[in-house]
């Protein structure tokens, strides 16, 4: 019964473009997130859609923080005071998108006793 | 799925009003924010936030409910402002769990260390340090593999750097009465030997006396903590050299550990004057044609650092060359450190 009164509700979006249909804006940042494309080019052309910068930021910032190792990179992208607030938890700490250890050069040198 | 379809439903805030609940001094609690990334970074706030408080039981607490990396991120984070409240103890537990971040955690933390009272450099101090070091190395039980090592090398090296620099004194009876970590001591009293001294190879001459007992020790005025400020290199070492014993020195950076006291003494009166950040490139020179290696690497490594190229020495040793190409790719300003912890390795 719930379940078919959230359908009801909210038919899911077919791609990045209907998540704007969403009345919500946690759920359409949520939805886009979901269609999201891999390529970094394809991410920004998506996100550059949002006609919201806010909103835009929101994508983005949830997009790095889920991954910054691998999406930090995204946080030089925000325009929004909010972007740029939630973004210095990444930007502001370089080595959260330093490589995993297993990828790293050697370790440091051995140590004096 | 769920959640989105939930969201759907409900009623809709604005944008605006969505980003002032995900605003952590909205006083919206971080576990009630609708998207994930923003409620990771509330939780690694509030983790800091109670370090800073010494409140290590909500520091436990909150960084549990974050997994992988931002759980590691929210201990560095807790470690951090717990050494710089001064509990040290607490900060480097917290350290030992920060994973991937534990050495980071633990190069911030030990330049959080406060002095400890009591110690002087007229007076041994071999009951302290040992002390200590039981406190590291209680605290980094459970530290992944090959960090409690570097833990105790960079915060002895820190405790002995708090005993001498900004002492006004360069007497050098506790560093010579240390038998464990002697050339962490060695470091730090050359540091200040050198600060308090002439500079150049003058000063150098007036520390080595000092050291000997055949001349009288620098001495001046004592300098807060907070003023202790010099000239580190990055801890970025040529190839050739990565299986060479060193030692943890000033601001995250490593320097050459000799082969035997004598040298290492050099060594380290080498490093106290770039530590200076009005040392010319003349001592350096000098060294370059000592015979002795870990010397004459040490200057290779500083020289470029203090003016910038040495294009026209010739007859480098292939290790000298490899530090001077080192220096030129990591560009060549020296960095001036203050209290603000420096990037150590990945940063």
């Amino acid at each position: 019964m719930i379940a078919l009164l959230l359908l009801a509700c909210t038919p899911e979006p077919a791609d990045f473009a209907g998540c704007a249909a969403l009345s919500a804006p946690d759920a359409r940042t949520l939805c886009r997130l979901q269609h999201l494309p891999a390529e970094r080019d394809a991410i920004l052309a998506q996100a550059d859609t949002i006609a919201d910068p806010l909103e835009r930021d929101m994508l983005l910032v949830e997009l790095a923080v889920s991954d910054p190792r691998n999406q930090g990179w995204i946080c030089k992208q925000v325009h929004h005071d909010y972007g740029e607030r939630q973004c210095l938890q990444v930007l502001g700490r370089p080595h959260l998108s330093t490589p995993p250890k297993a990828d790293r050069p050697p370790e440091p040198p051995p140590r004096a006793p | 799925m769920f959640w989105l379809l939930l969201a759907g439903c409900g009623t809709p805030d604005s944008p605006q009003e969505l980003a002032r609940k995900l605003s952590s001094d909205a006083g919206t609690p971080c576990e009630q924010m609708p998207l994930a990334g923003a409620r990771t970074t509330c939780l690694v706030t509030r983790a800091a936030s109670a370090g800073g408080r010494g409140d290590s039981v909500t520091v436990d607490q909150t960084c549990a409910t974050l997994q992988g990396l931002w759980a590691d991120e929210c201990r560095f984070r807790a470690g951090e402002e717990l050494g710089k409240a001064g509990h040290t103890d607490a900060a480097l537990r917290q350290c030992a769990q920060a994973g991937d971040f534990a050495r980071n955690c633990i190069t911030h933390a030990a330049w959080g260390l406060p002095r400890q009272p009591g110690l002087r450099p007229d007076q041994p101090a071999g009951p302290a340090m040992a002390e200590f070091k039981g406190l590291i190395e209680s605290a980094m039980d459970g530290a992944p593999p090959g960090v409690a090592p570097e833990a105790i090398d960079t915060l002895m090296a820190r405790a002995w750097f708090n005993l001498y620099v900004g002492s006004g004194s360069a007497d050098p009876t506790a560093a010579q009465d240390a038998e464990a970590f002697s050339a962490q001591a060695r470091s730090a009293w050359a540091i200040e030997a050198m600060r308090l001294g002439p500079g150049g190879p003058q000063g150098l001459q007036i520390a080595r006396a000092c050291w000997e007992g055949s001349g009288p020790c620098p001495s001046g005025e004592p300098l807060p903590l907070e003023r202790t400020l010099g000239r580190y290199t990055p801890p970025i070492l040529p190839p050739s050299m990565e299986r060479h014993p060193h030692v943890a020195g000033f601001g995250g950076s490593t320097r050459l550990l000799g082969p035997d006291a004598q040298v290492d003494l050099q060594v380290a009166l080498i490093e106290g004057a770039f530590y200076r950040q009005d040392t010319g490139p003349e001592l350096f020179v000098d060294a370059l044609s000592s015979p002795v290696d870990e010397v004459r690497w040490t200057a290779c490594k500083l020289l470029p650092r203090v003016q910038g190229w040495t294009e026209e020495i010739e007859g480098l040793d292939p290790t000298c060359l490899e530090y001077i190409g080192l220096s030129r790719r990591r560009g060549r300003e020296p960095r001036s450190a203050a209290q603000t912890p420096p990037h150590p390795r990945g940063e």
